[in-house]
């Protein structure tokens, strides 16, 4: 009786692909997903997919010249729905989905591989610009916003003389109001970089040991509330970003999960206290965070500091013996998520009861 | 039944379950206990789903409802919304604000004039408030006067000025001696403003000081299509190319500086200077054969194949020799020691005029005697052991020095009016006020070290930035210098007053760039001079070294 009242993951449909897929998104206000991907000739793969009556068909099929290794739709509006994509050449492109022959937008945004994309300021969601965060293998995190063309309106590089540490993962947060925004940005080496693109400064900046494979806030359109942060070695840490510390900045808990790298965290979009947690296994962990009962408390010297709650194991399942390259739960629908891994499949996967937690 | 009571249970305890199901009058066991609660599961779990996948499909019919109406509706508000969005961060919107100006003054009303003799209006008159008015008029114009048509014509005057600072920055990065943060700043300048042919050339001049004399050509030649009748560019790419050897080249672009700015000093100079070098090389390379050229330099030779000896090689047995057995070959002391050779028999010569006594002549000696102990040691020795070893010289001629100049001071106070210094031989010349005068007499007295230095000591350190003005030549502070160096003894202004005076003039670091390797000895020497002073920081003389490029 122990998992009556516990959500439960189902594996609703797969689909098999001939490419190795790298990123799916749900298309917003829709029942259809992209996927993206790369084919072993090195070209790159735009397919959109439909869920109708428990099974998923193939809308459209694109195949370009280079292989895409991101998307998302997070800056651009409802009705226009255009896929900002990142690709292995560096560029930043950005689709209709409509019309697929050519990109609305188009800029060499980087000297080697976009790893990560985030969009914000889109989809009626939050307030402000709508823009585009890219990290690289070239250790740069560009700000872009598509109504400039070529130009990113905020870099941010290692200075002289430092390495360039590959960038993995960034992500948006902050966006609460038209100038707040921030930042973050994960690295190789287990930086972790919050930037504050209102003061154009390093907000923040913390090492976790292990390459950041994911970040993500909870959402990105509140202030900031809690940090999600995976790592490889198979551990991920959730900062309380309500409270920074001067010298300590923002308190964290560290949970280990998978037995092996936790590729991503996906946050429930109706339940920001939700969320899924990837693994190089093929595992999927459904957390949940329970906030302390005070979120900060005064340390010896009269400074606030934040206190963090604790996560607990609402379900796990294993879907596949290859990592899970990418998550998307629907904005629209509760439950239902799509997922890629690289046995180069598809999968959707629904999560019940999720709306008793 | 049985499922009714244990659904009952689940909210109880595990415990009491167990306990109840002892007293239900069906035992059931542990095992089976479980399998049912896995089936009622199961069963709720399947329910959910399908209750889940039927909420779906419906859902599914629903999103394409609403998605068709999005995509009607996204052609009409589509531009509205665009407009709404905040603007693009960090860019300058000057466009809109000429806009909005245009439109101001039709709308605004001119305030009514009160008549001076409306003393009510006057009372009720906020003088405050009208001058806050003004103020911010004022400061609306201000905002809007540096307008530009275009946002690219804005966006290029941006970033000039950009360039600007960046190279102001730079400017006094490199007169603070932080080379390679001038360079940077350069740098950063040269890609805001690529069009301006300042920047490289000042980027030349910081890499020339750090002697990367390649770059700083590159630098130049840069900066010359850029402008090709920029006159430091080709001043500076001549010193980096004479500083690489490549001297007709150097020669070349001084010419075209005397073409551009035919009164151009340095470049004279510096073109003699090369020339001579030149004609020195090519005499050299005709007297210089493989026998009778300079002792211990031996020269590649090449031979054909059927010319080279056949006999088998043999080995040269190499025997340590100490040093001080042999008397060393060529070095940088000694040819400096030459110099000073000279210069002390000028001086004496000057001096046996000056005085009829033979006051000089223990100094002479005393000096050849310094130079025979540099040579016979071969150590960059410092004045400090020589001064022990010579000391009842040392005070000797330290009392005349000194006897020397009081009678030159006293000279000065007696006739402070005229402020004039006598000098033997004839001359007779007053404290230089102007720059020319200053270069006049110089040309008198550069051949006569001992009435240049009662000349020079009669000018106040102070005074030497406005004297020198724009032309203190590498020739006349390597004569200022050397003769201090000579005299240093006597004198009696403070040596490190004197130099870092020097290093105020206008323009000295351009010619402390050009000083040879012989002349930045005669500083190294001074400054080894000033280091035995205590009343001289380290500090101090660290950026006495700094200013003089050492």
């Amino acid at each position: 009786m122990l998992n009556m009242d516990k959500p439960q993951i189902i594996l609703h449909v797969q689909k098999s692909v001939n490419y190795t897929l790298y990123d799916t998104k749900w298309i917003p206000c829709s029942a259809k997903f992209v996927a993206l991907g790369n084919y072993s000739r090195g070209t790159g793969a735009i397919q959109i997919y439909e869920i109708s009556q428990g099974d998923v068909q193939i809308v459209r099929d694109v195949e370009k010249s280079k292989a895409f290794k991101c998307g998302t739709f997070g800056a651009s509006s409802l009705q226009n729905r255009y896929l900002a994509t990142g690709d292995f050449s560096g560029k930043l492109q950005i689709w209709d989905l409509e019309t697929l022959d050519l990109p609305l937008y188009s800029a060499q945004a980087h000297k080697e591989i976009i790893n990560c994309i985030d969009g914000v300021g889109g989809l009626g969601v939050g307030e402000g610009a709508p823009e585009l965060v890219t990290g690289s293998r070239d250790g740069t995190v560009k700000v872009w916003d598509p109504r400039q063309k070529n130009e990113p309106v905020a870099t941010m590089e290692p200075g002289e003389g430092e390495t360039h540490r590959d960038c993995w993962t960034v992500a948006f947060g902050d966006s609460y109001n038209a100038q707040e925004r921030c930042v973050a940005a994960g690295y190789d080496n287990g930086d972790i970089k919050l930037f504050d693109l209102r003061n154009m400064s390093l907000k923040w900046e913390t090492n976790v040991k292990n390459g950041v494979c994911c970040l993500e806030f909870d959402r990105k359109d509140i202030a900031m509330n809690k940090l999600v942060a995976t790592t490889l070695e198979s551990k991920f840490h959730v900062f309380d970003m309500r409270t920074q510390h001067p010298s300590k900045g923002f308190t964290s808990l560290t949970e280990k999960a998978h037995k092996s790298t936790v590729w991503l965290a996906r946050h429930l979009p109706q339940n920001r206290d939700v969320f899924m947690t990837l693994g190089g296994n093929g595992s999927l962990h459904l957390w949940k965070y329970s906030y302390p009962s005070s979120r900060s408390r005064k340390d010896t010297d009269g400074q606030e500091i934040g206190v963090a709650g604790t996560v607990d194991l609402l379900q796990n399942v294993t879907l596949s013996t290859q990592p899970i390259s990418s998550y998307d739960w629907s904005p629209d629908k509760m439950g239902l998520s799509v997922c890629t891994a690289f046995d180069q499949t598809i999968r959707v996967i629904i999560c019940t009861k999720l709306n008793t937690l | 039944m049985i499922l009714k009571i244990i659904e009952n249970q689940n909210a109880t305890s595990r415990h009491s379950t167990l306990h109840f199901s002892a007293i239900v009058t069906m035992p059931i066991s542990e095992h089976e206990e479980k399998m049912i609660n896995l089936r009622t599961q199961v069963q709720q779990n399947q329910l959910e789903l399908h209750d889940y996948l039927s909420d779906l499909k419906s859902w599914e019919k629903d999103i394409k409802k609403k998605e068709n109406v999005l995509k009607s509706e996204g052609k009409n508000t589509h531009e509205t919304v665009q407009s709404e969005l905040p603007p693009i961060r960090n860019t300058i919107h000057k466009k809109k604000l000429k806009r909005i100006k245009k439109e101001k003054p039709a709308d605004q009303k001119k305030p009514k004039k009160i008549s001076g003799f409306d003393f009510r209006a006057w009372d009720k008159f906020d003088v405050e408030k009208a001058l806050e008015e003004i103020d911010q008029n004022d400061s609306q114009k201000d905002t809007s006067s540096s307008e530009y048509e275009t946002d690219e014509e804005w966006e290029m005057e941006r970033k000039k000025y950009l360039a600007g600072v960046e190279k102001d920055k730079g400017n006094d990065l490199l007169k603070q001696g932080e080379l390679e943060k001038a360079v940077e700043a350069y740098t950063k300048g040269m890609q805001y403003d690529p069009t301006n042919a300042i920047i490289p050339a000042n980027r030349a001049m910081a890499l020339l000081k750090q002697q990367k004399f390649a770059a700083a050509e590159l630098d130049c030649t840069l900066s010359l299509t850029l402008d090709p009748l920029y006159v430091k560019a080709y001043l500076r790419r001549a010193t980096s190319r004479s500083s690489v050897g490549k001297l007709t080249e150097a020669i070349e672009d001084f010419k075209r500086v005397l073409d551009l700015e035919p009164t151009n000093k340095q470049a004279k100079t510096e073109l003699e200077h090369l020339l001579k070098e030149v004609d020195r090389e090519k005499k050299e390379t005709v007297l210089s054969s493989l026998t009778e050229g300079k002792k211990g330099l031996v020269k590649p030779i090449y031979k054909p194949p059927e010319e080279r000896s056949k006999l088998p090689l043999r080995t040269v047995p190499i025997n340590e020799i100490s040093l001080k057995q042999n008397k060393p070959l060529e070095s940088p002391s000694q040819s400096q020691s030459e110099m000073a050779k000279s210069l002390t028999a000028k001086e004496g010569k000057e001096f046996d005029k000056f005085v009829n006594t033979a006051l000089i002549k223990p100094m002479t000696a005393k000096s050849t005697e310094e130079q025979e102990d540099i040579s016979r040691t071969q150590v960059s020795s410092t004045t400090d052991t020589h001064m022990e070893e010579e000391s009842p010289f040392k005070v000797s001629s330290d009392a005349e020095c000194h006897q020397l100049s009081t009678k030159i001071v006293t000279q000065n106070d007696n006739k402070i009016s005229k402020s004039k210094v006598e000098l033997g031989c004839g001359d007779s010349l007053t404290v230089p006020t102007t720059s020319f005068q200053f270069q006049s007499d110089f040309k008198l007295l550069k051949n006569k070290p001992e009435s240049f230095f009662q000349y020079f000591q009669a000018i106040p350190p102070a005074k030497y930035s406005q004297l020198f003005g724009q032309c203190l030549d590498a020739d006349i502070l390597t004569t200022i210098l050397s003769t201090l160096k000579v005299y240093h003894k006597s004198l009696t202004l403070n040596l490190y007053d004197v130099m870092l005076n020097l290093t105020l003039v206008k323009r000295f670091s351009m010619t402390a760039m050009f000083l040879s390797q012989k002349e930045k000895q005669v500083i190294l020497d001074l400054i080894q001079l000033l280091e035995e002073e205590p009343s001289v920081s380290p500090d101090q003389l660290k950026t006495l070294r700094k200013k003089y490029e050492l």
